[in-house]
């Protein structure tokens, strides 16, 4: 899957949306949804490749492993909640979007919450 | 690369609007606004497949 | 072997669409030959005074006609045992040619045809005739309002088909 194909195909997408928002709003909509997800599935193989690099990367430093997983699952949490939002702002609901964003600040705040317990812990053994 | 799917949804979406229109124009509302709802619903029938392809494989590779 | 289930799909709710529309057409086109066939009674009451079997027979021998099978049927039964009415009714019930909404009418000039003379004959068809006209211009309107319209249903449910199976 390369760039050109991919910028193509999302620009035929959107010109299809365009063509399709004077009659039917939903159905651009549903569209524009499609595009996305037929390109970010795509263009996965290449994001898992990448992950792979990095964890190796991770484990030749003198980090903890379990940290790496926290950092996926930190990036794909803040990935889903942009593009969740953005569809729902192109959908007029800025009331859902801001919902969507919230959510995933909260989901992301609770999953850092162990790494903020060992980070004070660290820091009160310091000082103390 | 799917674009048969893209297409696909693009057809369904021009004719649900030519058909509205056609409807609309012959007085027949009720009917029009059935079509709408029934062309929504076949390409969200489409869709949903690969939402959940999608949502399978962020999972996957994310570790969500 | 996809292409020409598509094809076929295509084809075939076009051609629905367009029997719709044509059995519309063919609605009006009956109804006025319907018209016809009343003038011509008026016209041969008027000036050969006929006797009923004698007009029947006339009529449907003549070929603008022939789609009409009540006019066959009623020379066939003729029993004068039987009143003409009923053979009348029953032959108009089983002719599928005829549009519906002249069924009735066209019921009401069987009782009257071959009962009164010359002159009640004469109103009683014009007045029928009067009654078609207006039968017909509602056929009319109907079939320029939904003609197309079934038409353009029937070619736009064939590609949404087409596009869906793709």
């Amino acid at each position: 899957m390369t760039v050109q194909e991919t910028t193509v195909f999302c620009i035929l997408g959107a010109v299809l949306c365009l063509v399709l928002k004077e009659y039917q709003k939903p159905q651009a909509i549903l569209l524009g949804i499609t595009v996305v997800v037929v390109v970010l599935l795509a263009v996965m193989p290449q994001v898992r490749s990448i992950k792979e690099t990095a964890s190796q990367l991770f484990a030749e430093s003198s980090l903890q492993p379990e940290w790496f997983a926290l950092i996926c699952k930190a990036i794909g949490i803040a990935w889903l909640t942009q593009l969740g939002t953005d569809l729902c702002k192109d959908c007029g609901e800025n009331a859902i979007a801001s919902a969507v964003e919230l959510c995933g600040k909260i989901f992301l705040a609770v999953l850092s919450l162990p790494l903020f317990v060992t980070l004070s812990q660290t820091v009160l053994g310091v000082i103390g | 690369m799917d674009v048969d799917l893209i297409f696909k949804i693009a057809g369904t979406g021009i004719i649900v609007a030519v058909l509205s229109i056609v409807l609309k124009k012959a007085e027949r509302d009720e009917q029009a606004m059935m079509t709408v709802l029934a062309g929504l619903i076949v390409v969200l029938m489409l869709v949903i497949d690969q939402i959940r392809e999608l949502f399978d494989t962020v999972k996957a590779v994310f570790g969500l | 072997m996809k292409w020409i289930g598509i094809l076929l799909l295509f084809l075939s709710s076009g051609g629905m669409g367009l029997y719709a529309s044509q059995c519309l057409r063919n609605d009006v086109r009956r109804t006025e030959k319907l018209i016809a066939l009343t003038e011509e009674c008026s016209a041969y009451i008027r000036y050969q005074q006929p006797e009923l079997d004698e007009l029947i027979d006339i009529l449907s021998t003549n070929p603008t006609y022939q789609e009409f099978h009540f006019l066959q049927s009623i020379s066939e039964n003729s029993n004068p045992y039987l009143m003409p009415s009923t053979i009348w009714n029953d032959a108009i019930e089983n002719d599928t040619a005829v549009p519906l909404p002249t069924r009735e009418i066209l019921e009401s000039l069987g009782q009257v045809l071959g009962t009164t003379d010359i002159e009640g004959q004469l109103s009683a068809l014009e007045l029928h005739r009067i009654q078609l006209q207006q039968v017909l211009s509602g056929c009319r309107e109907r079939y320029q309002k939904q003609g197309k319209l079934y038409q353009s249903l029937g070619i736009l449910a064939g590609c949404m088909l087409g596009v869906l199976l793709w």
